[in-house]
């Protein structure tokens, strides 16, 4: 099932196995070079693990996204997760550039594919944009490769 | 008086640093053509999306009549120098909105780009039969693949040109003669002189044509 970067805003986490929820989806962390969210960077989590790899989840349902334990959880690593957790990486809302240095709106939202986490569309204004197409998602600009 | 005025009497010169104040709307034509005033304080962004650093000042080699790179500054008002400057060859592409490099990796030590306080702004063009046809007040370049091109003068204009005062773009051959003093273009380059930048990446074209035939 796809689903919109901005559906999953605060979105509960639930652990499936204790049947507690771990903490709300505070926002996705992308890789570019994959086009794909890496994970999900979690707001009211207790303690330290506060990154959820794309991987490790069970399911995007509607009301919650599941996963097998709390286990699936672990501290940020690496600079995408490290700077993504910070905050510097937040796609939404940020300015969309291409590579020839034109900026041509701002990310509005991701549609997403729920099972693979792939980047399947960027939303800017009015367009859809290839996901496919993202360069880049640094402190400053989303790049993507042509102008659209 | 005695001013180099020929074609055939380049002064040498070394890579001058052109300080650029003023940041308006930028230019765009199919040519990508940029006013190098529009420059300044234009972020320098990587293709990973972040800001790396703002461009101070356009530093260009008059001998060749090229770009040669950027001078580099912090963004933000409190935004101090930089050691680091960004040779033109790490540019990818200069935009309406930024400026792009594929990374960090694009910048050099300031040493790279020679560093002469001897700048364009303020000199006199002058004709090659003798006419002054203004004073520079901006500089046209056309960047891409790792090159700049200046192309052109922004010039306010002399009695010479029609309106006195009148802001007109002045297209360049490839290699003009630099001094201090004054500027020398061919006297053909005022035929093709236009107030409308959008046609100026044209009015460069056409210009230059008449020149290789």
């Amino acid at each position: 099932m796809d689903v919109k970067a901005t559906d999953l805003e605060h979105r509960s986490v639930m652990d499936i196995s204790a049947a507690v929820t771990v903490g709300r989806v505070e926002r996705l962390v992308v890789d570019p070079a994959s086009a794909q969210v890496a994970g999900i960077v979690l707001g009211k989590a207790d303690g330290p693990e506060t990154f959820l790899p794309w991987a490790s989840i069970k399911a995007v349902g509607a009301d919650a996204i599941t996963i097998e334990s709390r286990a699936a959880l672990r501290a940020p690593s690496g600079p995408l997760e490290e700077r993504g957790a910070a905050g510097d990486l937040e796609p939404i809302g940020k300015r969309v550039l291409t590579e020839a240095g034109d900026e041509i709106g701002v990310l509005g939202d991701l549609l997403i594919d729920g099972d693979s986490g792939r980047v399947l569309k960027l939303g800017v204004g009015e367009r859809a944009i290839e996901g496919s197409s993202l360069l880049g998602v640094g402190d400053y600009a989303a790049v993507i490769s042509r102008p659209a | 008086m005695s001013v180099p005025m020929g074609p055939g009497d380049p002064t040498p010169s070394a890579p001058t640093r052109l300080p650029m104040t003023a940041t308006d709307a930028s230019g765009r034509t199919t040519l990508r053509l940029v006013r190098a005033s529009t420059l300044t304080g234009m972020p320098v962004v990587t293709l990973g999306g972040d800001r790396a650093l703002e461009v101070k000042d356009v530093v260009f080699d008059k001998t060749v009549g090229g770009i040669t790179g950027f001078t580099l500054r912090k963004p933000g008002l409190l935004g101090g120098p930089q050691k680091r400057v960004l040779p033109i060859a790490g540019v990818l592409a200069v935009g309406g909105d930024a400026v792009m490099i594929s990374s960090h990796d694009a910048f050099a030590a300031e040493d790279v780009l020679a560093d002469v306080g001897d700048d364009v702004l303020g000199d006199r063009v002058v004709t090659d039969d003798g006419t002054e046809l203004g004073t520079v007040v901006d500089v046209v370049a056309s960047i891409q693949g790792g090159d700049g091109d200046i192309v052109g003068f922004e010039i306010e204009g002399s009695a010479a040109l029609g309106d006195e005062g009148q802001h007109v773009y002045l297209p360049l051959p490839q290699a003009i003669a630099i001094s201090g003093e004054a500027i020398v273009v061919p006297a053909a380059a005022r035929d093709h002189a236009s107030a409308d930048f959008s046609a100026f990446g044209g009015a460069v074209d056409a210009y230059r044509k008449t020149l290789e035939a």
